[in-house]
């Protein structure tokens, strides 16, 4: 016997015990989501953590030069000298050309001082030993050693410069999966790194492991004090707090999105309620009758509520914490750490799961408190009243303008990016709810002419069950809605990002390269018949500059003459230049550079260089001619150049731009000839308007100069590239959002209809009694779900390209990257909205089949 | 009927009580200068057509509707001036309530369900099975204490929704049409249980009803029409003859 208030709510949980389960599912799985995708999430982290471990190994300071500068022994002694190293080892980088029996690969070559370095990076052998110094043995990394047949004991070839160099493999190393993406590795002794790279005594990279009782920040100033200008001196553990401070951004993201899903069932929880008091006003106001106070109906409600968010915590947190654990053994070589737990996600998981569940029931609950006493005496609630509606839209139109408002107001990237995740994106949803039950009026009357006219069942019939509850409906259209709007949101800021990526103007569209130089008036000649009018000719050779630039970096290059000179000469015509390359002057003026270089002896300085150098406009800098002499140029500017640096992240000719900045001199053509006697072109940049003319240009040239090697490449497949891998990164994001809205949705909304019809069984009974037969009460109910479906499509789909806007105004300020030009897939769009339709028509199904096989006696009766 | 001057014995006491509805069009006016006084422990039934305001003027006695002009006085309590929670209060202890549908909550027992409002009220356990067992036995369902509302026939149900509705011994009794949704036999013996315990505990009962032959047993039979009370009959002088109720009640209600 119940002796208690709240013992009523429990005694009406055992009596609901089915029910309340299966209204619970949208939560449970809601609860899943948000624990399974955090402690996947948290066991990334971990394995993040792990790499970066291993990178970094027991170091404490990594020392390298500014801007790819290499230093020598001596620079090395010294920091070994410093007070509080405890020790000190050093690599080697440059790419090179792996051959073994299987095949050959381009991989990064390591070359490692030995045994210090593996002392401070340990490395996990999964077969073979280590390599001794002074030896040519190798280690290979496990898919290496996989794919190219190279086991412990094989022999192979380096092949680096046009030189070959026997090796043997001595080891073979783990290598995670986490770092497929990346190249493979082959970790060779320092010395005979050096040695086969002509770069005797150099490192590119120095590491330090501090003495126990030393603070590595405080050693980094004495290192840099050893080292001098030139260098730069890292903390491990600043490396450790920059991670950990870019984390949380993420984990933002991820723990906003997931959370997504508890909106979704928040409001799902709040239509399923809703439904389930509109059976019970007569209880309700019976209830009153007997003195319940409005404050003791609404603490009921609210309890009852309560068990649809204790199952979600009961079985939703297992079964996320079971789905982050399969992910993580399913991936082990991804998630590196193992299996880890979010006590963050585990709370937000369950917390969440509750919240969302008395927040749904909250305003069924308010709603239920205001019930009249009278109300005992009618079975059913009554109509909403218009006015609110409007006066609920007016709120929730305000608070969608005030997102868009915040978000250009606001210009600090960190602020509008918490901003929109903890205030904006909330007040959208509350602003889309407020808004749903007017334009379910607006939409849902058109809407339910056509669904009328498509099941054939009268549409004010169809109009008149959806309006008689708008804000019941209203819940499950928004629960659409939202669904709706994470998949169109996603796509369309796809395909934005995509439109907004537009290579840089001047931006040469075809880049030919000829190894074995060609002549000036022949490229003229045949630009001029191809009837290309921007091109111009480049050469690039090595040159000897009098200042200390350290030895040659690595260079990835197919022009040859690198080991002459400390530096490159990139020769270019000043009046052609313009036309295809845009350089951007940050020290002098185009003009007057022009007058210099043209005047000569002049050089354009890029900016890493000028400031590795301490060069300035004005300046002068002496470089050896042919005839060994010094020559005296003066620097016409200082430049950058997108369009090269653009190129140089995507292609090998690119790489003498991007990381031999420092090393780089833009002189003309007229000096190449005079000063260093370069008379032909080894690289000519066109600029032909179209990717198909520069791939027919690019063809064109290779047949016309056949027996000499000629290479293009076209930038229009460089987009094209960017885009593919662009949009297969982001539509396996769509895919995943797309996959879980629809999961949430279709139960979620199937139980939602079900709640729906069964609280107007009667109601169904009734039109049967009067002659509807099964049939039509089985279309009603679905037109019904279909002009839901529809309403929340429409409304997900505007919301969705808002929220594609305001995404791609935070991605700009984050990322610093291209402005997004707002593009919608439309046909996505159409079959996402056709999804959700379809989706809401099919989890409606079983509740319209229930009341159309209902016995009308028995409907009628309830 | 003098309206200004209170009836000493009185526990209900309408004066000009007017309530009406606004519509769009025109407003609808259920009650339009309603007097009526009633005595402690009298068994009155309010009897007219449908439409004619009686359920409207049980609300308004009951506490569940507010007059839109008028005094509406229970136990010395000007109904229209209790705040929400007083009204709360007023019906939770005052009064008790039996409907046409009996309005029992599906979920609990037969005992539960009478020892309602004393859960709501938050009194000591013992009090309420002892009083809800009493009441059980009273209406003799004691034996049918645990079930529920759908293992009961609808007169046994309604025999519940009596002692629920006497369990707080309230001054008042209020029942619409309670006997509308029973057959003639337990349509009988609700209201000689009513009847009758309403004699016993002293219990002023106000009946709504349109059928005469369950209006006879009360003292005196109030007839509405339009709004207004048009008559009333004094059920003694007909000898308690459901036929000669209904003859001058349709005379009144002509």
């Amino acid at each position: 016997m119940i002796h208690r208030w709240w013992q009523l709510a429990a005694r009406n949980w055992r009596a609901r015990f089915g029910r309340t389960l299966l209204h619970s599912v949208a939560v449970i799985i809601a609860c899943a989501l948000v624990v399974g995708l955090t402690g996947a999430f948290a066991s990334f982290e971990r394995a993040l953590w792990v790499l970066h471990g291993r990178w970094t190994g027991a170091t404490d300071l990594h020392v390298s030069g500014e801007a790819g500068r290499q230093f020598d022994q001596a620079a090395l002694d010294r920091v070994a000298a410093v007070p509080g190293v405890r020790a000190l080892s050093a690599q080697i980088h440059d790419r090179a050309l792996l051959i073994g029996p299987g095949g050959s690969v381009s991989v990064f070559l390591r070359g490692r001082l030995l045994p210090e370095d593996l002392e401070l990076h340990p490395v996990e052998l999964v077969a073979g030993r280590l390599p001794r110094p002074g030896t040519r043995e190798i280690l290979v990394e496990s898919p290496t050693a996989e794919r190219y047949n190279l086991q412990p004991g094989e022999p192979a070839v380096i092949g680096i410069y046009g030189d070959r160099h026997e090796v043997t493999v001595v080891g073979v190393l783990d290598r995670p999966a986490l770092l497929t993406l990346m190249d493979d590795v082959v970790h060779v002794p320092l010395d005979f790194a050096q040695q086969i790279l002509s770069r005797q005594g150099r490192v590119d990279v120095a590491f330090v492991q501090a003495d126990p009782e030393v603070d590595p920040w405080a050693l980094a100033g004495p290192v840099e004090d050893a080292l001098g200008p030139g260098y730069r001196v890292n903390v491990v553990a600043g490396g450790r707090q920059t991670l950990a401070q870019q984390l949380p951004a993420v984990r933002i993201v991820v723990f906003s999105l997931s959370s997504l899903a508890l909106v979704v069932a928040m409001f799902l929880v709040f239509a399923t309620i809703s439904c389930g008091l509109v059976q019970r006003v007569g209880e309700m106001g019976s209830l009153r009758c007997l003195g319940a106070s409005r404050g003791q109906i609404v603490r009921l409600v609210l309890i009852e509520s309560l068990p649809l968010g204790l199952w979600a915590v009961a079985l939703g947190v297992p079964a996320g914490l079971l789905g982050s654990w399969l992910v993580t053994r399913a991936w082990p070589g991804v998630f590196l750490g193992g299996w880890a737990v979010s006590p963050l996600g585990l709370a937000l998981g369950a917390g969440g799961a509750v919240a969302a569940t008395l927040i749904g029931a909250l305003l069924p609950a308010l709603s239920a408190g205001r019930v009249d006493p009278i109300a005992a005496y009618r079975p059913q609630a009554r109509a909403d009243r218009p006015a609110g509606l409007l006066w609920a839209a007016c709120a929730g139109g305000a608070l969608l303008a005030l997102q868009p408002v915040w978000m250009w107001a606001i210009d600090s990237p960190q602020w509008v990016l918490r901003g929109h995740l903890l205030a904006g994106l909330p007040m959208m949803v509350a602003g889309l709810f407020l808004l749903a039950p007017l334009a379910l009026v607006g939409l849902g009357v058109g809407l339910s002419l056509g669904a009328g006219w498509l099941l054939r069942v009268p549409p004010r019939l169809v109009a008149g069950q959806l309006l008689r509850g708008r804000w019941r409906n209203a819940g499950i259209a928004t629960a659409i809605a939202l669904c709706v709007t994470l998949v169109v949101s996603a796509n369309t800021q796809r395909e934005s990002l995509l439109a907004g990526y537009a290579l840089p103007t001047g931006f040469p569209d075809l880049v030919v390269l000829l190894p074995a130089g060609v002549a000036h008036d022949r490229v003229a000649e045949a630009m001029g018949d191809l009837d290309v009018e921007r091109w111009t000719g480049v050469n690039a050779f090595g040159v000897q500059i009098d200042a200390d630039l350290g030895a040659p970096p690595p260079a990835m290059t197919p022009l040859a003459s690198w080991q002459t000179g400390n530096a490159w000469f990139v020769s270019f015509e000043p009046d052609r230049m313009d036309a295809t390359v845009s350089l951007e002057y940050l020290e002098g003026t185009p003009a007057a550079a022009r007058a210099l270089l043209e005047a000569g002896p002049a050089l354009l300085v890029p900016e890493p260089m000028a400031r590795a150098l301490d060069l300035h406009a004005g300046d002068t800098l002496r470089l050896r001619d042919w005839q060994r002499r010094w020559v005296e140029f003066r620097v016409a500017g200082v430049v950058r150049s997108l369009s090269l640096e653009v190129a140089g992240s995507q292609y090998g000719i690119g790489e003498i731009f991007r990381h031999n900045r420092d090393r780089v001199v833009l002189g003309t053509t007229a000096a190449a000839r005079q000063y260093f006697h370069q008379f032909g072109y080894a690289m000519v940049l066109a600029d032909t308007g179209s990717p198909a003319l520069s791939e027919a240009v690019g063809n064109s040239l290779r047949a016309r100069w056949q027996g000499e090697q000629v290479f293009w490449i076209s930038l229009g497949g460089l987009r094209s590239k960017i885009e593919t891998d662009f949009r297969r990164v982001a539509r396996a994001v769509s895919l995943v959002a797309g996959l879980l809205a629809a999961g949430v949705a279709a139960v979620g909304v199937a139980n939602a209809m079900q709640a729906s019809v069964h609280s107007r069984r009667r109601e169904l009974g009734v039109l049967h009694a009067i002659g509807t037969t099964r049939s039509q009460l089985l279309r009603l109910v679905l037109a019904e779900s279909a002009v839901l479906g529809g309403v929340g499509a429409g409304l997900g789909i505007a919301l969705g390209l808002l929220a594609a806007v305001l995404g791609g105004r935070v991605h700009q300020l984050l990322t610093g990257g291209p402005a997004p030009v707002f593009t919608v897939p439309w046909l996505e769009v159409a079959l996402v909205a056709g999804g959700a339709v379809a989706i809401t028509l099919l989890a409606s199904a079983a509740a319209a089949l229930r009341a159309g096989r209902a016995h009308v006696l028995r409907l009628v009766k309830e | 009927m003098d309206t200004d001057q209170p009836q000493p014995d009185a526990v209900v006491e309408l004066r000009q009580v007017v309530r009406s509805y606004p519509h769009p069009t025109r407003p609808v006016h259920a009650l339009r200068g309603v007097d009526l006084s009633v005595a402690r422990g009298e068994f009155v039934a309010v009897m007219g057509a449908s439409g004619s305001g009686k359920s409207t003027l049980l609300h308004l006695i009951g506490g569940l509707d507010r007059p839109s002009a008028g005094t509406v006085l229970v136990g010395g309590a000007d109904l229209g001036t209790l705040s929400d929670r007083q009204l709360t209060l007023f019906r939770r202890r005052r009064v008790g309530v039996v409907f046409q549908a009996f309005n029992l909550v599906p979920t609990l027992t037969a005992q539960e369900n009478v020892a309602l409002p004393m859960v709501i009220d938050g009194a000591p356990r013992a009090q309420q099975q002892a009083r809800s067992a009493e009441l059980l036995d009273r209406v003799g369902l004691a034996d049918r204490a645990d079930h529920r509302p759908d293992g009961l026939s609808g007169g046994e149900q309604q025999r519940v929704a009596i002692a629920r509705a006497l369990l707080m011994q309230p001054e008042i009794l209020l029942a619409d049409e309670p006997t509308g949704n029973l057959d003639s036999a337990n349509a009988e013996a609700i209201w000689t249980l009513l009847g009758s315990l309403g004699r016993q505990l002293g219990t002023t009962v106000l009946v709504v009803t349109h059928e005469p032959a369950v209006a006879a047993p009360a003292d005196r039979v109030v007839v509405i029409r339009d709004g207004r009370i048009v008559g009333e009959i004094l059920t003694r002088d007909c000898g308690h003859d459901p036929s000669l109720v209904a003859t001058r009640c349709a005379q009144l209600a002509r």
